[in-house]
């Protein structure tokens, strides 16, 4: 009899959080000398829900965008799954440990860029910077020398190799952070708004690492960004917070789809004379543009929507409009799914 | 542990003081401004003839009390107090590295760099003006001893008030009390000797006299046993090292990191 065991296969997810919430006790300054002298003397605290039953799992390799109006709670979720914070309550597991109670281990494993917290030595010059990263995080010289040469390739890093982090650019210190994050190969890496305040040339030269990172070494990465750019050239799939509280997680197509219709953008002679009674087509206006038919392609696709048009109307020019990503994350945050 | 991971903390901390050579050279004019000011004041008091001890002892003891402050200073406080402030506490606990540990070994870089430009000039000056002499061979090695633990006991001390910073969210002010309470009970500012019987042995309940007047006892040779400060000074880090660690549990859980 033979019994086959095969424990290379791995049916866990690599990081997993269950029910997972996190509570601040923060205290309300009053305002105003009085208010000021009130809640110096006695303060007033209040609980702030940062994160509430958030469920979540990521598998290995993935590429998962964290998105969310401010204080929607990512950072926080950031912190607890790197071990930075407790979990108020709730379980989280990242490659089989409790990133807080086994801190220093779960380190070892992940790099983690938080945007604008440079974690380079200000006074020194960036090789020394990773110098100390490449003792920390108990990298091979041959390793480090490898990746270093690959990184300074990429990032473009060798114009400021030798400068004080302080003489540097916020461009030319994320390029750096990126690296830091990146050097010891992690499984996974988290980056906390890693493209904010950059340009478009920066942003394009880290995205184009990420995504090398990832599907080159198989480094699981989990983005928080505002930036919409980010989360359409890099992620599969997207993780809406809104305050505390996950609101979607799925496809970044899904999403859109289920948010926005496409939109059809025509002259015709005599505008004020349209009319349209068609199942799928939800609304019709009049724009800067032209005239502008709403529809919901799962209904009516566009090239029937247009034979229908060109029976009775005399059509001069027209366009059809994707859903504009930008426009489904405001929805998403303003009114919620 | 691995002594290499952590070593490299020390070799960050000197490079930073290195960089600074403004920094340095005017930490020599301080001192030497400072010695000056404690001649002139000490001398104004001795004139008034009230004293226990003739003023060259006095400024002798002086003279060296500042040579041990310049060689183990430590200021964790506000380099944990700027972090906590503005989050970026976080670099250092994403780290594979304990944050003790990390400190630890980043301020003995920092602080060996000190003792080099700052300790070092001002017991030049005290041997050739200030009247502080030579000590024997074996006096002068157990002084570096003595002023090493002394170094351990300064990097625990702002340590664990440093601990603090985790509730009041400002470093200068935990800082600046416990420069002037170390300077007071210590023997920086007053020597020991001059403090009534009955002040002394509520001193001696404290940390601070291990600090200073234990060291200068040793150098001048006044110490009844050497080893008896030695142990004094080595209980009093392994109490502070517990209690930095109980604080920082409690702290832990403070932790809100501000921003984003």
């Amino acid at each position: 009899m033979f019994v086959k065991i095969s424990p290379a296969i791995n049916f866990v997810s690599l990081i997993r959080a269950e029910n997972l919430s996190k509570t601040f006790k923060i205290y309300s300054q009053g305002e105003g000398i009085r208010g000021y002298l009130k809640s110096f003397i006695k303060r007033d605290y209040e609980e702030v829900h940062a994160v509430e039953g958030l469920n979540l799992e990521i598998d290995e390799g993935e590429m998962i965008g964290y998105i969310g109006s401010n204080g929607a709670g990512k950072s926080t979720t950031v912190k607890m799954l790197t071990g930075i914070l407790e979990p108020s309550s709730g379980e989280i597991e990242v490659d089989g440990r409790d990133p807080h109670r086994h801190r220093k281990k779960n380190a070892m494993n992940i790099g983690v860029v938080f945007g604008q917290k440079t974690q380079l030595w200000w006074d020194l010059p960036v090789k020394e910077s990773f110098r100390l990263l490449k003792e920390i995080y108990e990298v091979e010289d041959e390793a480090y020398n490898d990746r270093i040469d690959e990184f300074v390739e990429v990032l473009q890093l060798d114009e400021f190799w030798d400068q004080p982090v302080r003489k540097l650019s916020l461009g030319q210190k994320m390029r750096c952070e990126l690296a830091a994050a990146f050097l010891h190969h992690p499984k996974i890496v988290y980056l906390d708004e890693p493209t904010i305040g950059l340009d478009v040339a920066v942003k394009e030269r880290i995205r184009d690492f990420i995504r090398k990172m990832n599907e080159e070494k198989d480094i699981t990465v989990m983005l928080t960004t505002h930036d919409i750019g980010d989360i359409e050239d890099l992620c599969d799939r997207i993780v809406v917070l809104d305050a505390g509280k996950k609101i979607y997680d799925g496809s970044l197509d899904k999403l859109v789809n289920r948010f926005s219709s496409r939109r059809l953008v025509m002259q015709i002679n005599r505008p004020e004379d349209f009319d349209l009674k068609v199942d799928g087509v939800k609304e019709i206006k009049t724009t800067e543009e032209g005239l502008e038919v709403v529809f919901d392609r799962e209904l009516i696709s566009a090239s029937d929507l247009m034979r229908i048009i060109l029976e009775d109307y005399d059509v001069q020019d027209f366009q059809i409009r994707e859903p504009d990503i930008e426009e489904v994350v405001k929805k998403v945050y303003n009114e919620g799914i | 542990m691995s002594w290499r991971k952590y070593l490299s903390f020390t070799r960050v901390g000197l490079r930073e003081g290195f960089q600074y050579r403004a920094n340095a050279l005017s930490g020599i004019g301080a001192t030497l401004i400072s010695l000056t000011l404690f001649y002139f004041i000490w001398r104004a008091i001795a004139a008034s003839g009230e004293l226990a001890q003739p003023f060259s002892t006095i400024i002798a003891y002086v003279a060296l009390a500042r040579v041990i402050e310049n060689a183990t200073s430590a200021d964790l406080e506000n380099w944990i107090g700027e972090r906590v402030r503005k989050g970026t506490i976080v670099n250092e606990l994403k780290k594979p590295a304990s944050l003790k540990f990390q400190m630890y070994f980043y301020q003995l870089g920092k602080s060996s760099f000190k003792m080099v430009v700052r300790g070092i000039p001002a017991l030049i000056i005290g041997i050739l003006f200030l009247n502080v002499g030579l000590p024997s061979i074996s006096g002068g090695l157990y002084f570096l001893i003595s002023i090493f633990l002394t170094l351990n006991l300064a990097i625990a001390l702002s340590y664990t008030t440093s601990m603090l910073v985790f509730w009041t969210k400002v470093g200068w002010s935990l800082r600046m009390t416990r420069t002037m309470v170390a300077g007071l009970f210590s023997g920086a500012m007053i020597p020991l000797y001059l403090v009534p019987d009955n002040v002394r042995a509520v001193f001696n309940l404290t940390p601070f006299p291990s600090m200073v007047d234990a060291p200068i006892s040793i150098y001048q040779g006044t110490a009844e046993s050497v080893l008896q400060v030695f142990g004094t000074q080595i209980i009093w880090i392994i109490i502070l090292a517990i209690s930095s660690e109980l604080l920082w549990r409690k702290a832990k859980k403070k932790i809100t990191v501000q921003g984003g």
